[in-house]
């Protein structure tokens, strides 16, 4: 392992190599840009593309099971890997400032450096979707199994059920089925009716109809092995020390299946804690229930200096994120002078006609599978906070105690106060939050979000590298030409 | 449409709701009228700490009231509203030395308080400190406690003094945006984005945009918005009951019920009281990490999980202004606590609504008067 130290300075950092950071890492690159890239893996391809060096060295039947779309990543990856880029794997960045400061732990060690521009490509994370009994010991994301696949070639051992929506869902069973897992049920939420708007949305996804044959080719072979339930409902997992059953209706008829292993999944939502940090603007996306930074058409957020891309920016996808990631690094390289605006543009047409191309599918997406397992009202017992144990419950009676934001709520109950930073129960609370006198999200809130994004030690903040200009500058916001913010990327 | 009562009170941080509270239980109409959120600012984000250790001698009196007050805060609120407060006292705040200039301080500060007939504050060497707390390093020499000292959970106990104030008929108004404050027929005129209100009294306890209420009325308050940060760590295995505070060095950290630590001791951070927030600087909170890990060495391995900072006023003798306007008549001033207010709220509130419905500045508090900084307003 390579003992490199991060400069502190750069023109450039990205956060995150997945498509979205490693297109953007690379187009910066040509254009003379001096770029660090920061990601908490071993090596790049993100979620999407986790391992896939090591997965195609490795020769073996995971081949067919990962599939074409995941080898797809193989020349962006060894692209990344010739460019003229300070690339820093098992790091992680737990700060973010609008004055482009950037706190990273590398090889456990904390440092505090400057970029003139960052770009936040750090991705999503799978909805938390909390039910009775989501903390038993079993019971796991579907994404988290995906990445267990990938990663280690580990798979769930025993009868296992897979619950929740998305193509994610349904290609983590598929992908199972074929690796010999014992599957006893696809328990999806969506009911698939083919309703006016969807029959829109389906025309809409025209440009990218193969993705849709590739979903149903899922689904019809899944179909002749493992029962699969649809407009799925009330699930509940139980066990005594971790689950043995888990129960739900479907179309209105109760079923219990025994299993050992739980999956589950209910979309992805952006992870944007960093710009919250930094300051930056977020918005409710109500289309698809989440918060995400305002960006401009080249992912640019309210903090002049920051940017962000992929499903960072707003889920969108691989194909997408590739694209966003060289929008931002074009219009980067303009602001570092690297570039004119005509080449800028020149070059971004293009992107831009692709970028329309694959963003066509989401309608369809949204419109075929809604969020489901965190569409329904909680059981008051329901835990929301795994850290701190606290029950939807709780929250109510802080609500009804006068708590009307989730800031005063998480300061009377201990909610989001946990090692996680809140990250896995503040979807989850701002529903509750809001289902009572239907207060609308914007005055609800989002957690404030301060460094660290992660856990460091006491020992290592003592012991953290930081410029000496940083010591000296009093004044720490400086001011570079306001962004202007006309019309989002989505 | 005007809407009227016996006294308006500004800013629902925890000085706030206790005014508003004890001018209710002496029957008067009282209106709160907040602009963010009840205690959003500093009475909900503070380091908690009931400390009457080191307080300025001027403080002292009012300090150790309150101290009473927290100790019997059941009594005051009812036990059910009391409880989640965690008012936890009779653990002790102590100021631990690392120098031998900072051991002869706290000796001189014995005395002298000695002499002026207190006999809370003691020096302990380092044999006794051991008795009191595990782990720390060979440079502690010993130090100065004060055994009656704790801490409470500022969230809830704030919390508790808002449940307490509506039970007793205050009238709270959140997100509402003062736009000029007038004076017509003896009546104060408090103009917002969601109407007029009106009373005879007005009570300023608007915290770090205490200087900036003022104003609206003509008055000079010399206090300075600024902000603190703080940082708590995940639950740990040791078992720390006291207080601990730095001498000389920038300190003060404690072990709550759930075994998390949080530190602080007036680290700044940045303040935005204009976007109504405020955050840490992850460079100034090195030194706050070493100067723990020098106290503490065994600490270095725990892990931060969260910070976050506050926004406060200060004055430049560090003691809060306490009283009415000299100018403005019937207007209050109760703010710029110099990060050490929470302790003092029970006190203030009951002396505060006391001075008012008796139309006599109490004794206790007549130390803080704004007027002590005519000087300054002269100058300035
Ligand atoms: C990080 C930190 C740690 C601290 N630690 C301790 C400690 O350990 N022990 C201790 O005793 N003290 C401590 N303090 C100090 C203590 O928190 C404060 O002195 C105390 O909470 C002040 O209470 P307050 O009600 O005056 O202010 P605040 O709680 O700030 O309340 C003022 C309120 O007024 C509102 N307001 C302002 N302007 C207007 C307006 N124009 N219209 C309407 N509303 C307005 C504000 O929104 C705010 O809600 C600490 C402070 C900080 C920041």
């Amino acid at each position: 392992m390579t003992k490199k130290t991060p400069r502190l300075n750069y023109e450039l950092v990205v956060i995150g190599a997945g498509p979205a950071g490693m297109s953007a890492a690379v187009e910066a690159a040509n254009h003379r840009l001096d770029v660090a890239v920061f990601d908490m893996q071993p090596a790049p391809g993100g979620q999407i593309y986790r391992n896939l060096e090591g997965n195609s060295a490795y020769q073996s039947n995971l081949t067919g099971i990962l599939g074409s779309s995941y080898f797809d990543g193989a020349p962006l990856i060894s692209e990344f890997r010739s460019a003229k880029i300070d690339y820093f794997p098992r790091s992680t960045v737990w700060h973010l400032r609008a004055d482009g400061a950037v706190g990273v732990t590398v090889n456990e060690a904390c440092h505090l450096i400057r970029a003139k521009y960052v770009l936040v490509a750090s991705g999503a994370m799978e909805r938390p979707a909390p039910f009775p009994g989501w903390t038993l010991p079993g019971v796991m994301g579907a994404g988290a199994a995906q990445t267990l696949i990938k990663a280690s070639h580990a798979i769930p051992s025993g009868p296992t059920a897979i619950a929740g929506t998305g193509p994610l869902a349904i290609l983590v069973a598929y992908q199972l089925m074929k690796m010999g897992l014992d599957l006893r049920g696809l328990l999806l939420t969506s009911n698939f009716s083919m309703r006016p708007g969807k029959s829109v949305a389906l025309l809409q996804a025209w440009p990218e109809i193969r993705e849709v044959f590739k979903g149903l080719k899922w689904l019809g072979a899944l179909s002749r092995h493992v029962p699969i339930y649809t407009g799925v409902d009330n699930l509940v997992a139980s066990g005594e020390d971790r689950i043995e059953n888990v129960t739900f209706q479907s179309r209105g008829k109760n079923h219990t299946l025994s299993v050992g292993t739980l999956l589950v999944h209910d979309g992805i939502v952006p992870l944007f804690e960093l710009m919250a940090d930094a300051g930056c603007q977020l918005d409710w996306f109500s289309g698809e229930t989440y918060w995400m930074p305002h960006t401009n058409a080249w992912g640019q957020t309210t903090c002049a200096r920051i940017f962000a891309a992929g499903d960072a920016q707003g889920v969108g996808g691989a194909k997408a994120a590739r694209i966003r990631g060289a929008l931002s690094a074009l219009e980067i390289a303009r602001l570092a002078n690297q570039l004119s605006q005509d080449r800028r543009d020149f070059q971004a047409k293009r992107l831009r006609h692709q970028l329309k191309k694959f963003l066509s599918l989401r309608p369809l997406m949204r419109a075929q599978f809604p969020e489901g397992l965190s569409a329904t009202l909680l059981p008051p017992e329901t835990i929301v906070c795994r850290c701190e144990e606290i029950t939807s419950k709780t929250i109510l009676d802080a609500h009804r105690a006068g708590a009307t934001t989730i800031n005063q709520m998480k300061a009377l109950t201990r909610c989001g106060m946990g090692p996680c930073q809140g990250k896995m129960c503040a979807p989850t609370a701002t529903r509750v939050l809001s289902s009572v006198d239907q207060i609308p999200i914007e005055e609800i809130q989002s957690y404030r979000a301060r460094f660290p994004g992660r856990p460091l030690s006491l020992g290592q903040l003592a012991q953290m590298n930081v410029s000496p200009e940083f010591l000296q500058n009093a004044k720490i916001d400086q001011e570079i030409d306001k962004p202007q913010l006309t019309g989002t990327a989505q | 449409m005007t809407r009227s009562s016996d006294i308006i009170v500004i800013g629902a941080g925890i000085h706030g709701l206790s005014c508003a509270f004890h001018l209710a239980c002496e029957k008067r109409a009282v209106t709160i009228l907040e602009k963010d959120v009840v205690g959003q600012h500093a009475s909900s984000v503070n380091a908690g700490g009931l400390r009457t250790l080191l307080r300025d001698i001027p403080e002292i009196p009012l300090s150790l009231e309150s101290q009473k007050r927290w100790e019997n805060l059941d009594q005051i609120l009812g036990s059910k509203l009391a409880k989640p407060a965690k008012v936890t006292t009779n653990v002790g705040q102590i100021g631990i030395a690392v120098e031998a200039s900072e051991m002869e301080w706290c000796k001189s500060r014995a005395n002298e308080t000695k002499r002026l007939g207190y006999d809370y504050e003691e020096i302990i060497d380092r044999k006794e400190l051991d008795k009191l707390i595990d782990n720390l390093s060979s440079e502690c020499l010993g130090g100065i406690i004060a055994r009656k000292d704790g801490h409470a959970s500022p969230a809830n106990a704030t919390q508790a003094y808002r449940s307490a104030a509506s039970a007793a008929g205050v009238r709270i108004h959140e997100r509402v945006v003062i736009d000029r404050i007038t004076r017509k027929d003896q009546q104060w005129i408090v103009h917002t984005d969601d109407g007029a209100f009106e009373a005879p009294v007005v009570v300023n306890c608007s915290g770090a945009w205490g200087h900036k209420v003022a104003e609206s009325v003509g008055d000079r308050l010399p206090i300075e918005c600024q902000a603190l940060s703080m940082m708590v760590t995940k639950r740990v295995g040791f078992n720390i009951t006291p207080v601990v505070i730095g001498i000389d060095q920038p300190l003060s950290f404690k072990q709550t019920d759930i075994g998390t630590l949080v530190i602080g001791g007036g680290i700044p951070a940045k303040p935005e009281p204009d976007l109504s927030t405020s955050k840490p600087y992850a460079e100034r909170l090195i030194e706050s990490a070493k100067t723990l890990t020098r106290f503490f060495p065994s600490f270095s391995d725990v892990q931060i999980v969260r910070t976050w900072s506050g926004l406060e006023g200060f004055t430049p003798d560090r003691m809060p202004i306490i009283g009415p306007s000299t100018d403005a008549e019937n207007f209050w001033h109760v703010c710029g606590f110099s990060a050490h207010g929470f302790q003092l709220a029970p006190e203030t509130g009951f002396r505060v609504a006391r001075s008012i419905v008796n139309n006599q500045v109490d004794n206790l508090i007549a130390p803080f008067t704004p007027s002590r900084f005519q000087i300054i307003k002269k100058v300035s």
